[in-house]
């Protein structure tokens, strides 16, 4: 199979390139990530993320022939020749497909992904009824591989300032749960033209979850609150 | 200083608004134009005697004025989005501004103004 790889090496002084390889395999059954594996066993220089290999760390996602993917499920069958593989857009490249995160978790951290609660801690847990329960379903199963942000043109323009789809549909999980008490502070926090609305709804974000999450929605779930509260 | 300036507390208006006259573009744009489409061929008199109806000047007025709004919200995104630079893009947010006004501004003139009373 025919790939197109990004090669990047900081430390070789050498400007990023496209390099053209090509690989003896048999794509039944497997997964991209088999083949980035197989690929780094013929030049062990190749960098590239990995940890569960199926579906659940969020490591390596790769962006390939266009779209961000989990390299992980993704199969081998399925793709067109050559097989371009990037970094994903967006992020400071560290080396091949190699990215470095920290602008993605730096927003992530600004929605404080964590339970705020002053009541006092019970004996053993904080109760849910099923139905408060069944408002996290597809908002606690983000597994912050990146692949929705770095796929948002409005977290390319503002990385600083815009939190992106799984910061905010974090933002949402939070909002949504009925034991967290921050909810105020938390649409307080949001209201603002860069922070939530340069969402423009473009749903980039909704094609490319790995986990098939909705993000825009989520969204539209805040920005909901916030008229209800302004009107 | 080099720290990211953000936290305006505004945001969900402007989104309204834009929402808002989207919706009123839809309606009085469609209501207007299968008002005309309905009426063609008109000659001048009709014309004439169409716009000295007043829900019909009025709801030209609303249709221009939607839009502008519109476009403002949307042009300010535009700005923000692309002119880094804060003093560029308050000079082209001035000048975006002054010109949706003074078209609102014209438009009124038009709708309202002398030529149109003349055969009254």
């Amino acid at each position: 199979m025919k790939f197109s790889l990004y090669r990047y090496q900081p430390d070789s002084g050498q400007q990023p390139a496209m390099q053209e390889v090509e690989l003896a395999i048999d794509p039944a059954g497997k997964m991209l990530l088999d083949a980035l594996i197989e690929l780094k066993a013929h030049d062990d220089t190749l960098a590239f993320r990995r940890s569960c290999r199926e579906g659940v760390c969020g490591s390596d996602a790769v962006n390939v022939n266009g779209r961000n993917v989990l390299a992980c499920i993704t199969p081998l069958s399925g793709l067109k020749e050559p097989i371009e593989i990037r970094p994903l857009p967006g992020l400071p490249i560290i080396r091949d497909f190699v990215v470095d995160m920290e602008p993605f978790f730096r927003q992530y951290k600004s929605i404080k992904p964590w339970l705020v609660n002053e009541d006092p801690e019970p004996e053993r847990e904080r109760l849910q009824l099923p139905e408060e329960r069944a408002e996290l379903e597809g908002a606690y199963e983000c597994i912050l591989c990146g692949c929705c942000t770095t796929s948002c043109p409005s977290f390319w323009w503002h990385p600083d300032k815009f939190v992106g789809p799984a910061g905010l549909l974090q933002a949402w999980r939070f909002i949504a749960d009925s034991r967290d008490q921050a909810t105020e502070e938390r649409l307080d926090y949001l209201e603002d033209t860069y922070r939530l609305y340069r969402c423009r709804g473009i749903m980039n974000c909704v094609e490319s979850c790995p986990k098939g999450l909705n993000p825009t929605e989520a969204i539209g779930r805040i920005k909901s609150l916030l008229v209800k509260r302004k009107v | 200083m080099k720290k990211t300036i953000a936290g305006t507390h505004s945001g969900t208006g402007w989104w309204l608004a834009q929402r808002i006259s989207a919706l009123i573009l839809l309606l009085a744009g469609a209501g207007l134009l299968l008002g005309f489409w309905s009426a063609y061929p008109f000659d001048y008199s009709q014309w004439h005697s169409a716009f000295q109806q007043t829900f019909v000047r009025l709801l030209v007025w609303l249709v221009v004025a939607s839009l502008c709004l519109h476009a403002w919200i949307g042009l300010r995104d535009v700005l923000m989005d692309y002119v880094k630079p804060v003093a560029i893009r308050l000079l082209l947010n001035v000048l975006v501004t002054l010109t949706l006004v003074l078209c609102v501004m014209w438009a009124t003139a038009i709708l309202w103004g002398g030529n149109g009373q003349a055969n009254i």
